[in-house]
């Protein structure tokens, strides 16, 4: 279970606001809740148990986030997004400052349905059961998501421009 | 109803959409870190779930308690006994094995606990009366750990047969056969037999 899903369980974890200096701790943890209850996790369902739990600890990774930001970016500079040169490095690891900024903006119930339903492709349906929450609610969230990101990207670029 | 189109889909290429369709991964050797935490935490939370149901949970209660002590003050005078009537070797056990701080921070509060336990707690000398056949050994710790490791890695394997069974027959067949490899007298030694022969049948 954790080879198959672990890069999905941290880059889920990462979008959702978990720093990468936390990432580690974040994952390990959720895994540990699979692991506690792997007999309870019905056989097909792994994947969504999985982004559940990631819900829930990086909803508490927020919340006790009191990490220092010295240690944050030293850390930072260690993830690896798939680039090979230093141009390309630089070129990734900011347009992932550009992304999680913006996600930053969202609230946290909308960021949890962004994340998981345009960056995850989960459906609607499936973030509801997830979230618990009803359908129509996770549509309304999503909409106010998409509207907040597309107007944080806009509000760079016009101060990038301007 | 049908989910509305996903914003990767409803951009033009650009900017936005290599944004949106980023996958950023993990450091390398970040898994396998995680993976030995997990098990190595799984498995010392066994640990302390079986020494508080063994022992701890039982002498918890007041007379529990009451009949520790009695025991204590019997073993400590038998030991006196013993040390006065015959031939007494006493080997110091060798020192506690410091362990790493478990890196858990949820979950492995128990773990992390214990592990502090069991380093500074000094191990009781050992008594060896010469011309008799020693008890047999209780498991260690370490066998313990061992074996919630193993309980625990027989779970995951057979969880995967299981969702193996419902797709690829073939594949949850070979896997079987390595799981009954592995974990020939495992808990799960039964299921797995009968669901071999189950799939054998179809």
């Amino acid at each position: 279970m954790m080879r198959e899903s672990f890069d999905l369980v941290w880059r889920v974890l990462r979008r959702l606001g978990v720093p990468a200096v936390a990432a580690e701790d974040a994952a390990q943890e959720v895994f540990l809740v699979a692991a506690r209850r792997i007999d309870e996790i019905a056989p097909g369902s792994e994947q969504s148990y999985l982004y559940g739990t990631a819900l829930r600890v990086a909803q508490a990774f927020r919340r006790r986030d009191a990490r220092d930001a010295a240690r944050r970016a030293e850390y930072d500079d260690e993830r690896s997004p798939g680039a090979r040169t230093p141009e390309e490095l630089l070129d990734t690891r900011e347009r992932l400052e550009i992304l999680d900024a913006a996600l930053a903006r969202l609230e946290d119930d909308e960021r949890s349905v962004f994340v998981l339903f345009e960056l995850e492709g989960l459906t609607l349906t499936e973030i509801a059961e997830l979230t618990g929450s009803p359908r129509g609610t996770v549509a309304s969230r999503l909409r106010r998501a998409r509207s907040r990101f597309v107007r944080a990207l806009r509000a760079r670029k016009r101060g990038k421009d301007g | 109803m049908a989910d509305p189109k996903r914003l990767v889909e409803r951009v033009g290429p650009g900017f936005e959409r290599e944004l949106l369709g980023m996958r950023e991964v993990p450091g390398a050797g970040t898994r396998e870190r995680v993976e030995a935490r997990v098990l190595e935490a799984a498995a010392l939370g066994a640990l302390v779930g079986a020494s508080s149901a063994g022992a701890t949970g039982k002498l918890s209660s007041g007379l529990g308690l009451v009949l520790a002590k009695w025991l204590g003050v019997g073993l400590v005078l038998g030991t006196v006994t013993a040390y006065v009537g015959s031939e007494v070797a006493t080997t110091p056990r060798p020192a506690p094995r410091a362990e790493a701080p478990a890196r858990v921070e949820t979950g492995g509060a128990r773990a992390s606990a214990l592990a502090t336990a069991t380093a500074s707690e000094p191990a009781p000398p050992e008594i060896v009366v010469e011309g008799r056949v020693p008890p047999p050994a209780s498991p260690s710790q370490g066998d313990v750990r061992i074996g919630a490791t193993k309980t625990l890695m027989e779970a995951e394997s057979m969880r995967r047969i299981r969702a193996e069974a419902r797709n690829d027959r073939a594949q949850a067949l070979r896997l079987l056969d390595e799981h009954l490899l592995r974990f020939p007298d495992g808990e799960s030694a039964a299921e797995a037999r009968r669901l071999r022969a189950e799939l054998g049948k179809k």
